[in-house]
C-alpha cells in the first residue's frame, strides 16, 4: 500500500518536473527564435529602406538630361535620324549568307547603279 | 465586534490530554462551531481536488475544442498562404512610389528621421540646445533654447536628419530627445514631371498633381503606381519645347504627346515648371499647369473640329468648294480671312489657308445643334474629370449660343478650353473617330469610349490634315519620313476684354505618320515675339510649327515609328555606301 503510493508520488513529481523542464526549454527556444525574427525583420526593413535609398539614386543617375550631357560629353552620336534608317527591300543587293561576298555584291551593285546613272544624266544632258 | 469573529475559546477546564489536542472549534457571529481535525483534513482534500478538476475540465474543453472542434485555425502563419507571409514585417515606406511606363522611377520616398523634444523632461535646456545648435548648424541657438522652453511635451526641432547628424544626437545623449521615424518624398527627374506628379507636404500628403489626385491609392498600397509616361520622351519633349520658348523669346508653353489609340499621354510638359523637390520661392506662372488648367481661345486648331463636323454631319465633299472672295457679314460683325485667298475654296484649301469665311460657311450651313453635340461628343465642352491630375479647368463657353458663335466657334474664338482638351479631341478625329478620356495610369480599365464619327470622315480627315503639313502653315513640320499630319492656329490674346493684336498664342496640333495614325503632339507656346528669323511674324507656323517639328524628328525613331520615305538612288547609295567604309 505504501510502496504504490510511493510509486505514485515519485511518478507524478517525476512527470511534473519534466514537463515543467520541457516548458522552460520549449519556452526559451520560443524566445531565441523571436529575438531572431525580431532582428531579421528589422534587418529586412533595413534593407528595404537601402533598396529605396539605392533606387531613388539610380533613378537619380539615368536621369535622362544628366544621360544627355554625358553622352554629350563622352561619346559623338547624335539622335537617329528618319534618313538613317533603310527597309532592307530598298538596299541593292541579295541577301548572302557569307558577309564578304555580301558586301562584294552591293559594292558591283551600287557601282553598276551609279554607273547607269551616270549615263542617264549623260543622256538626259545631251537631250 | 471583529476581534472576537475568530477568537479562540479560551478553556478554564481541560479533560485529561485535551491541553495538547488542537482545538479548531471557533466561534461566528456569536455562535460556536466545533471542528474535527479529521472531517477538516478531507475537506480541504477535496477542496483540492475539485479545484484541480475544475482547472484540467477548462483545458480539456478548450483542448477539445481547438483540435476537434474549430477546424479553419485562428491563428495564420506563414504557410497559409504562399502570397501574404504574415511573418513578414510592414514595409517601413508607407507611400507607394511612382514609375513610368518602363519602371524608372519618377517619385520615391526615403526613410528619414525627425527629431523632436519633450520640454518638460529637458533637464538643462540651455546645455541641451548648445550642444544641439554645434550639431545643427542651420537652426539658430536660440530658436532651439525657445522650443525646448515650451510648455508642452512635444516640439519638433528638425525634421529630416541626416544619418551622421543622427548618430551625433543620439551620440549626445541628452534625455528628452527622441527620433520619429519617417519618410521624405523625392524627384529624382527633379523639373521634368513637375506639374504632372505635383508635389507633398511636409506630412507626406499630396497637395498638387497625381499627388494629389491619387493621395488615397498611394497611402493605401506600397505597390508602385505605374504610369503611361515614358521618362525619356518626355525629357526630348521638354528639351525641344525649352529651346523653343527660349528661342522665341515666349512666356511659357505646352506639349503634350498622347498615343492616338489608347489616348494614353506619353509626355505631358507645361513650362515654366519648378523643382519639386523645393517648392518654397516658386512663382504663381510656374506653379501652374498650363497643359491641364489653362483654358484659352485655341484659334485655327479648331478648324479641324469644323471640317470633321463638316464631313461627319453636313454631307459636305472634299470637291465641294465655298465663296471666300469677299468677308462675311453676319449681324453684328464682319468675318475676314488673315491673308485671303478671295477665291472659292475646297475643303482642302480652307485648311490649308486657314480660311475663317470658309469654316463659318461650314457651320453655319449645318447649324448650331448639332455644331454643339458634335463638339460635346468631342469632350470639348465638359471638364476631363477622369485625368488623375488634380488640377483641371472646366471649359469656358459664351452663355448664349447664337449665329455669332456658331461662326466664330468653327474657327476658333468664343470658347477656351486647355490644350488637353484639344489633343484628346484630336486623337479622336485622326484614330477612326472614337473619342476616349485620356489617361496617365497604365492599364487603365475604366474609362469611357464612343464613337463620334464615322470611320470615312476620320479617314479623309487624315488626308486633308496631311495636306496642310505638306503645303500650308504646317510645312516646317513636315519631317521626312514620318508623314507629319496637323494643323496650325494662332490666337489673339484676350486682354481685359480686347484682342491684342501683338499678343497671341500659337499652337500646332499633329498627328504621325498620317498613313497609320499612332501618335498626335500638341504643342503651344504663350506669347511669342518675332524675330529676324521668322521675319517678325508671330503666327504659329513661325515658331511652334519648327519646334513640333524639331521634337517628332526626335523623338519618332525613339517611339520606333517606322520612316517611310523615297529617296532617290544617287542618295540612298550614297548613304549605302558610307554606311560600309566605317
Amino acid at each position: 500500500m505504501n510502496g504504490t503510493r510511493t510509486a505514485t508520488l515519485t511518478l507524478w513529481v517525476t512527470l511534473t518536473c519534466l514537463v515543467g523542464f520541457g516548458m522552460f526549454v520549449m519556452k526559451n527556444k520560443v524566445q531565441t527564435l523571436e529575438k531572431e525574427l525580431a532582428q531579421i525583420n528589422r534587418n529586412i526593413q533595413d534593407d528595404v529602406k537601402t533598396i529605396h535609398v539605392l533606387n531613388a539614386e539610380w533613378s537619380h543617375l539615368n536621369n535622362p538630361s544628366r544621360l544627355r550631357q554625358l553622352a554629350s560629353k563622352h561619346i559623338s552620336l547624335n539622335p537617329v535620324q528618319a534618313e538613317q534608317i533603310i527597309n532592307y527591300s530598298a538596299l541593292p543587293f541579295d541577301y548572302e549568307s557569307d558577309g564578304n561576298q555580301r558586301r562584294m555584291i552591293a559594292q558591283r551593285n551600287i557601282s553598276k547603279q551609279a554607273e547607269q546613272n551616270r549615263l542617264k544624266v549623260l543622256a538626259r544632258a545631251q537631250r | 465586534m471583529f476581534g472576537n469573529l475568530f477568537s479562540r475559546k479560551n478553556n478554564d477546564f481541560y479533560r485529561p490530554g485535551e491541553e495538547i489536542k488542537i482545538d479548531k472549534s471557533f466561534s461566528l457571529f456569536g455562535g460556536t462551531y466545533e471542528k474535527d481535525p479529521l472531517s477538516m483534513c478531507k475537506n480541504r482534500l477535496a477542496f483540492a481536488m475539485f479545484a484541480f478538476l475544475f482547472v484540467f475540465g477548462a483545458i480539456a474543453v478548450r483542448l477539445f475544442d481547438v483540435c476537434i472542434l474549430s477546424q479553419t485555425p485562428h491563428v495564420q502563419t506563414a504557410q497559409d498562404d504562399d502570397e501574404h507571409f504574415y511573418a513578414l514585417p510592414e514595409n517601413p515606406i508607407k507611400r507607394a512610389d511612382i514609375v513610368d511606363r518602363n519602371g524608372a522611377i519618377i517619385a520615391t520616398s526615403l526613410p528619414t528621421v525627425h527629431l523632436y523634444a519633450n520640454p518638460s523632461k529637458i533637464i538643462n535646456p540651455q546645455k541641451a540646445a548648445q550642444k544641439l545648435a554645434a550639431v545643427l548648424p542651420d537652426i539658430r541657438y536660440e530658436d532651439i533654447l525657445k522650443k525646448l522652453t515650451k510648455k508642452g511635451s512635444f516640439v519638433y526641432i528638425k525634421r529630416n536628419l541626416s544619418p551622421s547628424q543622427q548618430y551625433q544626437i543620439n551620440y549626445l545623449g541628452i534625455p528628452g530627445l527622441e527620433f520619429e521615424d519617417s519618410e521624405k518624398r523625392i524627384y529624382p527627374h527633379k523639373n521634368l514631371f513637375a506639374h504632372l506628379i505635383g508635389s507633398t507636404n511636409i506630412d507626406n500628403l499630396g497637395v498638387s498633381g497625381m499627388e494629389k489626385a491619387l493621395d488615397e491609392r498611394l497611402r493605401e498600397s506600397d505597390i508602385p503606381l505605374k504610369l503611361t509616361i515614358d521618362a525619356g520622351i518626355q525629357d526630348t519633349i521638354r528639351q525641344g519645347l525649352a529651346e523653343g520658348i527660349k528661342k522665341f523669346d515666349a512666356l511659357g508653353g505646352v506639349a503634350i504627346l498622347m498615343d492616338v489609340n489608347t489616348a494614353e499621354v506619353i509626355a505631358m510638359v507645361s513650362l515654366p515648371d519648378y523643382d519639386p523637390n523645393n517648392i518654397n520661392k516658386v512663382s504663381e506662372r510656374a506653379m501652374f499647369n498650363f497643359a491641364t488648367k489653362g483654358v484659352y481661345e485655341p484659334g485655327s486648331v479648331l478648324k479641324v473640329f469644323n471640317a470633321a463636323f463638316g464631313l461627319d454631319k453636313g454631307n459636305i465633299r472634299l470637291t465641294d468648294r465655298f465663296d471666300a472672295t469677299k468677308p462675311l457679314k453676319l449681324k453684328y460683325n464682319t468675318i475676314k480671312d488673315y491673308r485671303g485667298e478671295n477665291r472659292w475654296l475646297t475643303l482642302q484649301e480652307i485648311l490649308i489657308y486657314s480660311s475663317n469665311i470658309g469654316s463659318a460657311q461650314i457651320a453655319l450651313k449645318i447649324g448650331k445643334e448639332k455644331q454643339k453635340e458634335f463638339l460635346k461628343n468631342l469632350g470639348l465642352f465638359d471638364e476631363i474629370s477622369h485625368f488623375e491630375v488634380a488640377e483641371k479647368a472646366k471649359p469656358m463657353l459664351p452663355s448664349r449660343w447664337g449665329e455669332e458663335t456658331t461662326a466664330t466657334v468653327a474657327y476658333g474664338y468664343g470658347i477656351s478650353v486647355t490644350p488637353l482638351h484639344i489633343i484628346s479631341a484630336f486623337c479622336a478625329v485622326v484614330n477612326g473617330g472614337i473619342f476616349r478620356e485620356p489617361t496617365v495610369i497604365a492599364n487603365d480599365k475604366n474609362r469611357t469610349e464612343k464613337r463620334v464619327m464615322k470611320l470615312s470622315t476620320s479617314q479623309k480627315m487624315r488626308k486633308l490634315l496631311r495636306g496642310v503639313v505638306v503645303e500650308g502653315s504646317g510645312k516646317r513640320a513636315n519631317v521626312l519620313g514620318y508623314e507629319v499630319a496637323g494643323k496650325t492656329g494662332t490666337a489673339n490674346k484676350l486682354v481685359n476684354g480686347k484682342y491684342v493684336q501683338k499678343k497671341v498664342m500659337t499652337s500646332f496640333v499633329g498627328t504621325f505618320p498620317a498613313s497609320n495614325p499612332k501618335y498626335a503632339l500638341m504643342l503651344m507656346m504663350d506669347e511669342p515675339k518675332g524675330s529676324k528669323e521668322t521675319w517678325w511674324f508671330t503666327t504659329s507656323g513661325w515658331n511652334t510649327v519648327p519646334t513640333a517639328g524639331k521634337i517628332i524628328a526626335t523623338i519618332a525613331p525613339q517611339l520606333n515609328v517606322k520612316a517611310n520615305y523615297d529617296l532617290d538612288e544617287l542618295r540612298r547609295n550614297r548613304i549605302i555606301e558610307a554606311s560600309y567604309e566605317r
